[in-house]
């Protein structure tokens, strides 16, 4: 049973909402470019999938009605069924133009789809998608609080830098660091309440924030493990994406 | 006896249970052991299977493939001869095209049935990916062909010399150099006279679009007036504009060298003053553009040149006036535009309604992000810095790329941050907190020339010293900024291995240090005994360069003071100034008869400062030269930037080459030109030798007035 938050993101993208649909592929489609390349294995090239995620988000819209979240599948098995459906699509019909309308399109492999056919998604993706919704309940976090106020947070959870450093870096005393610190907490919990609850079709989904530390229940103890949990997301979500970027056709 | 007896039952009971747990436990382990090893092998089997399946069904599909695209080649090749014949010359084309690309098509299947397949099966990816990946991304960025076709016909008033790699804008790219006549018009129009120029040609003849025309015109015309178009036309086959041709290295490239020098880490002091150099260079030209009412809109390091030491930055492809009243759109590179245009963009909006100067500003934060990096920020705003970096270049990163509200709001803004990290003399000891956009206290570009100054406080002294002194802080604040400091010094000292522990007695040393060397001045100054050891001594200052190493500009507005950007000077002070040792340094007089008192009394104090400093003044009437031959050098001179103006950045070259040709018959060149008002004005200095220049700065920056 899908949430109401779910449900209702669901419907902002059948409703064809160009908001929702850039969200979903600001969140997701640096993740499902890189394991569309390493389907690939070498024979989709890095300029084809960049030039794709151009297209890809419209073409998108057009496959989401014919893909049900309700049959049970996992928010992640969801989305690599759609964008794998959309680059078929896609594909073909760039052949289709570079056949009839005398246009000269930009050059497709067209064996990478077979090479991808039966591959399911692996604990890698899973976790990258996972990666990827903290990394956009943070983002969220960052756009709506002062950019002090996340400096703060960036430079003691995520850079590693003591509360008496980032106070003497920032020229604001420590109590005023220890309070931004608790302020932006309390919002990136209720944020990633939010958006892991946006981009979860099952319950294990849900579930995933507490069983990576991510409590979001304040307290003294839990605050110093989520701090820690949320900046090992963090490091290994950039770590992950670097990697892709490094070798995209593995 | 009997006491020991019934002890060692129950002992000799636990260790046979210990032997049994012991042995459970050891079996348990070399049967999971075991288990491991033989799931490990089935595993290494399947996928062995796998692979070999993979391939069998890899290659049944390519030869397939490459079977149909002949097959379909083989349709298509009649089509083309009997157009041809018949001379259907566009279905010819158009046929030419589809056979072209199932040639292609079935070459690709073709090529992966016999190489690539094969070498993926055996592991050998190496081997082939220079052939698929390097290969096609060579021969994909080649340029185009050396002329321009018939059809288009030659471009009046240049000859066209080569051709240039044509990038996705849908036209040609000729390098040319301008005919005399051309150069000769140019120069009664008061333009650029550039030796060699960049001809971008659209035709629709050769594949070129309207909307592409339509999108590169737009803003031609701010473009010429700033300098980047030296001429457009329109014709009825064809739309070109004339560039000036900046010969260099992209930005992208000169990062990858400058990193493969430094290794893993990250930049390199000298790199790391280099990349702040490049950020303000951009910057300042940014600025020129957003001034100019102009939003570059594709801001990347492949659009920036680094030529002579200075940034260039090219492709006014998408170019927008920022108040245009287009629609917005996505056009840019994907992690050097702000993910926030293409949201705006996709709800429709115009291009007046965005800030597309905060969007440039983005793009100069990701730009100054993959120079540190190497890389490029995949995570926007989010990406981490994980190489070598000043902590407030890290800030001032992170503040271009950050959501709009939280942004700079200008280039200059985020200029100011730069300028205050390169013009400290550890950019590492700077705290964002003395950022002037986290101070609030304005940050004066000609600080940077006062820093430069060989009396300057030797390196590890307090960094903050000067910044507190010049603001006049104090109270908590100052405190907590001095403790800031002293703690990153400290770590500074402590990472270099030479942690000095500090000692009560420490004050009282540095004290009476300071009076002997106070005793010590006043004696060299009375007695003049020591006359020649300071005159040795300021000639090494003036050798040894400048505290920090900027770019090989070669030429640079030093200074362009007005009664509000008046700096503090430290006038008064024991300076001693750079010898000129009898270097020729030729003076040019632009300044406007409306200029005041004050401005024509720096000229004449600059110039007495370089007679007194052991210069050969050039173009002040007490030159070693007579009238004619000076006369003769400043025509020459003026000659080489026409009626342009000398302080903008394509006049620098001219002169660049002008000061070079002259040899040691002029090895530096100082122009002066009126400022926006009468109470200031702008100086050029153009010296091809690092020493020559640094002292010349310094001489000009000490005849400041505050």
């Amino acid at each position: 049973m899908l949430s109401d938050l779910t449900t209702h993101f669901i419907g902002r993208l059948r409703a064809r909402d160009p908001a929702a649909w850039f969200e979903l592929w600001e969140n997701f489609g640096p993740i499902l470019r890189a394991q569309l390349s390493k389907w690939g294995r070498g024979r989709i090239g890095v300029e084809t999938v960049q030039d794709l995620s151009q297209e890809t988000m419209a073409a998108l819209s057009n496959a989401i009605d014919r893909h049900d979240p309700d049959r049970g599948a996992r928010f992640s098995t969801w989305l690599l069924a759609i964008a794998k459906h959309t680059l078929g699509g896609e594909m073909d019909r760039r052949m289709a133009l570079k056949r009839g309308a005398g246009k000269k399109p930009v050059a497709l492999e067209e064996g990478w789809m077979a090479a991808a056919t039966g591959v399911s998604p692996d604990g890698r993706y899973e976790r990258m998608v996972f990666g990827a919704k903290v990394e956009a309940a943070i983002r969220a976090v960052e756009r709506e609080i002062e950019f002090m106020d996340f400096s703060v947070y960036r430079m003691r959870v995520f850079d590693g830098v003591s509360g008496k450093e980032v106070a003497l870096s920032l020229g604001v005393s420590e109590p005023t660091v220890s309070r931004r610190l608790a302020s932006v907490r309390k919002r990136l919990r209720e944020k990633l309440s939010e958006v892991v609850g946006r981009y979860s079709f099952t319950a294990d989904e849900v579930d995933e924030l507490e069983r990576n530390g991510l409590s979001l229940n304040p307290s003294k103890s839990a605050d110093a493990l989520f701090d820690e949990a949320l900046a090992e997301i963090y490091h290994e979500q950039m770590n992950l994406r670097q990697e892709d970027h490094e070798s995209p056709a593995d | 006896m009997s006491g020991v007896g019934v002890l060692a039952f129950p002992l000799m009971i636990l260790v046979y249970i210990a032997a049994a747990v012991a042995g459970v436990w050891l079996v348990i382990k070399i049967l999971s052991g075991l288990g491991w090893l033989v799931g490990a092998l089935f595993t290494g089997v399947g996928r062995v299977i796998g692979h070999v399946f993979g391939f069998a069904r890899n290659e049944i599909s390519d030869v397939v493939r490459a079977a149909g695209g002949m097959l379909t080649a083989l349709i298509f090749a009649p089509l083309v001869g009997l157009n041809v014949v018949i001379g259907r010359w566009s279905k010819a084309t158009h046929y030419g095209a589809a056979l072209e690309s199932e040639l292609a098509t079935a070459g690709q299947a073709l090529y992966r049935a016999v190489v690539g397949n094969p070498a993926r099966l055996l592991g050998l990816t190496g081997l082939t990916e220079g052939l698929e990946r390097r290969l096609p991304e060579v021969l994909a960025h080649a340029p185009g062909p050396d002329r321009p076709n018939r059809r288009t016909g030659e471009f009046e008033g240049y000859k066209v010399v080569g051709s240039l790699p044509s990038g996705g804008s849908g036209a040609r790219l000729f390098l040319a150099e301008p005919g005399s006549e051309k150069l000769e018009q140019f120069r009664r129009l008061g333009r650029t006279s550039p030796r060699r120029v960049v001809i971008k040609s659209f035709s629709l003849a050769d594949g070129s679009t309207m909307p592409q025309i339509v999108r590169e015109s737009r803003a031609l015309e701010a473009a010429r007036q700033l300098g980047l178009v030296v001429e457009h036309e329109l014709t009825s086959n064809r739309f070109h504009y004339v560039m000036p041709y900046v010969p260099g290295d992209d930005l992208s490239i000169t990062t990858r060298r400058m990193h493969e020098s430094c290794g893993a880490d990250g930049l390199d002091d000298r790199r790391t003053r280099l990349t702040l150099a490049y950020a303000a260079d951009l910057l300042g030209t940014l600025r020129r553009f957003h001034g100019s009412g102009l939003w570059h809109k594709d801001v990347k390091p492949s659009n920036i040149i680094i030529s002579d030491g200075q940034v260039h930055l090219v492709d006014l492809g998408l170019m927008t006036p920022l108040q245009s009243a287009m629609t917005l759109t996505t056009h840019g590179t994907e992690y050097f535009r702000d993910p926030e245009m293409v949201r705006l963009a996709l709800k429709g909006v115009k291009v007046h309604e965005v800030d597309g100067v905060k969007f440039d500003v983005y793009s100069a934060g990701a730009v100054l992000f993959s120079v540190l990096e190497n890389s490029f920020p995949a995570h926007g705003s989010l990406s981490k810095i994980t190489k070598r970096c000043p902590e407030a270049l890290r800030w001032i990163v992170r503040r271009a790329m950050a959501d709009m509200n939280n942004r700079y709001g200008s280039s200059a803004e985020m200029l100011a941050d730069i300028e205050a990290v390169r013009s400290a003399r550890n950019p590492f000891k700077v705290l964002p907190a003395e950022l002037p956009s986290v101070s609030g206290r304005p940050h004066v570009v000609a600080e940077v020339e006062a820093d430069t100054r060989p009396d300057a406080e030797p390196l590890g002294a307090d960094p903050w010293e000067d910044h507190r002194r010049r603001w006049g802080w104090g109270g908590s604040t100052r405190r907590q900024h001095q403790a800031a400091a002293t703690k990153v010094a400290q770590q500074g000292d402590k990472a270099a291995g030479k942690v000095k522990r500090p000692s009560r007695t420490h004050g009282a040393l540095r004290g009476l240090v300071g009076g002997a060397a106070a005793l010590l001045i006043v004696a060299v100054f009375l007695g003049g005994a020591m006359r020649h050891q300071y005159e040795q001594q300021n000639r090494e200052v003036a050798r040894s360069g400048p505290r920090f190493e900027l770019p090989v500009t070669g030429h640079e507005t030093v200074w362009a003071p007005t009664p509000s950007r008046a700096v503090p000077h430290a006038r008064g002070r024991s300076t001693p100034l750079p010898l000129g040792d009898g270097r020729r340094v030729l003076l040019v007089d632009d300044l406007s008869s409306s200029a005041t008192a004050r401005v024509h009394g720096e000229f004449d104090e600059i110039a007495g400062l370089l007679n007194g400093a052991g210069f050969a003044v050039l173009g002040t009437g007490d030159s070693p030269l007579d009238d004619e031959q000076e006369i003769s050098l400043l025509a020459s001179a003026r000659s080489r930037v026409g009626l342009s103006d000398p302080f903008i950045e394509e006049s620098g070259p001219p002169l660049m080459d002008f000061v070079s040709e002259q040899g040691e018959a002029v090895e530096a060149l100082l122009w002066f030109g009126s400022g926006p008002d009468e109470n200031s004005y702008r100086v050029r200095l153009v010296a091809p030798d690092t020493e020559t220049r640094d002292a010349l700065r310094v001489i000009v920056s000490h005849a400041q007035r505050p």
